[in-house]
């Protein structure tokens, strides 16, 4: 095959290593509003800290993008 | 496909462009940004600044609010008044610089100003030379700052602990095998120093630049109500990125620092 054929390929296979971070985000998205169920006065404190955890979370899916444009 | 519904641009490369050269030195079109900023800057201390009085007036007001903000946002990080109050000037420039810049791409028409061809304007963000000598400058001053806390003897004694597996086996066999584990970790702790860099200016150059990407593209499929859902993503996440850069330094910072 030719070099063009294999580049999709490889941004095919790039884009399928995206599956397992909406999986984190939704448990920790899950746990904090379960967290603001059980003490909602610090409802403002948790939301800041799960928007945090959020960001942190999907650097893994933003490496996979910025390889992605490169190839 | 140039029809009444899109706008078609061309889609900006990793690598920014040169608009001219002074010498050896390109002049790139993140750097025309950082210009601007600049220049709004200036325009703030004059108009601002220089007029400050004992009762605020507007531009006064919102300036006090955002140094409020950032140091009770510091205080909620480290848990010390002193150390917050001196971290202020490091933390918060970084964290205005950041904001400002990501905040460049909404102006609304800036980006579409050309020359040959090359767009003159792009946020700097969105160009990973800036990332990365922003990451890598944080953490040559956190090593530095680090080796005054430990002495040099102490700061080398954080990656290798020699002087812990003589301690172990001197209390014990099982805690010897356990301080040669642990020599393996404190090895593999001059790599983690290195990923916190490549890390830090990943994550923040992947957000800018895919956030300009997605509007070129979906502006060039249907350019009236939908590109408003991926401008304001764009937003949020540029506020969301300047604050998590600027807690992850922080939080290193506390983390090298002598207990």
């Amino acid at each position: 095959m030719e070099i063009e054929a294999f580049r999709m390929l490889a941004k095919g296979i790039i884009i399928l290593s995206m599956i397992g971070t909406p999986i984190g985000e939704g448990y920790i998205a899950g746990k904090a509003l379960e967290a603001m169920g059980r003490n909602p006065s610090v409802s403002d404190s948790i939301f800041t800290k799960m928007i945090i955890g959020i960001a942190m979370a999907e650097s893994t899916a933003i490496y996979a993008l910025v390889a992605f444009f490169i190839i | 496909m140039n029809n009444f519904l899109s706008v078609v641009r061309t889609i900006d490369s990793i690598n920014s462009e040169t608009i001219f050269s002074i010498g050896w030195f390109n002049i790139k079109n993140s750097t025309m940004s950082i210009f601007l900023l600049l220049i709004l800057i200036l325009l703030v201390c004059v108009f601002v600044i220089r007029k400050l009085k004992l009762r605020p007036n507007n531009g006064q007001i919102i300036l006090e609010m955002i140094y409020e903000g950032i140091e009770s946002f510091l205080f909620k990080l480290t848990g010390d008044k002193r150390q917050a109050s001196a971290l202020f000037p490091v933390i918060g420039t970084l964290f205005l610089f950041i904001l400002l810049s990501n905040l460049v791409g909404s102006i609304p028409v800036l980006t579409s100003f050309t020359f040959n061809g090359k767009p003159i304007f792009r946020p700097p963000t969105a160009d990973f030379n800036t990332t990365f000598s922003l990451a890598l400058g944080a953490l040559v001053v956190i090593q530095a700052l680090s080796i005054k806390s430990f002495g040099v003897f102490g700061y080398i004694g954080r990656f290798l602990k020699f002087k812990e597996i003589f301690l172990g086996f001197r209390s014990g066999i099982s805690n010897g095998f356990t301080a040669i584990i642990e020599f393996f970790i404190g090895i593999l702790d001059i790599i983690s120093e290195i990923a916190k860099v490549i890390s830090l200016s990943l994550r923040l150059f992947g957000n800018m630049y895919a956030g300009l990407i997605l509007v070129t593209v979906i502006s060039a499929s249907l350019a009236y109500v939908l590109p408003s859902a991926f401008v304001a993503l764009g937003l949020l996440s540029a506020v969301v990125q300047a604050i998590v850069f600027s807690s992850l330094v922080t939080v290193y910072y506390k983390m090298s620092l002598k207990s």
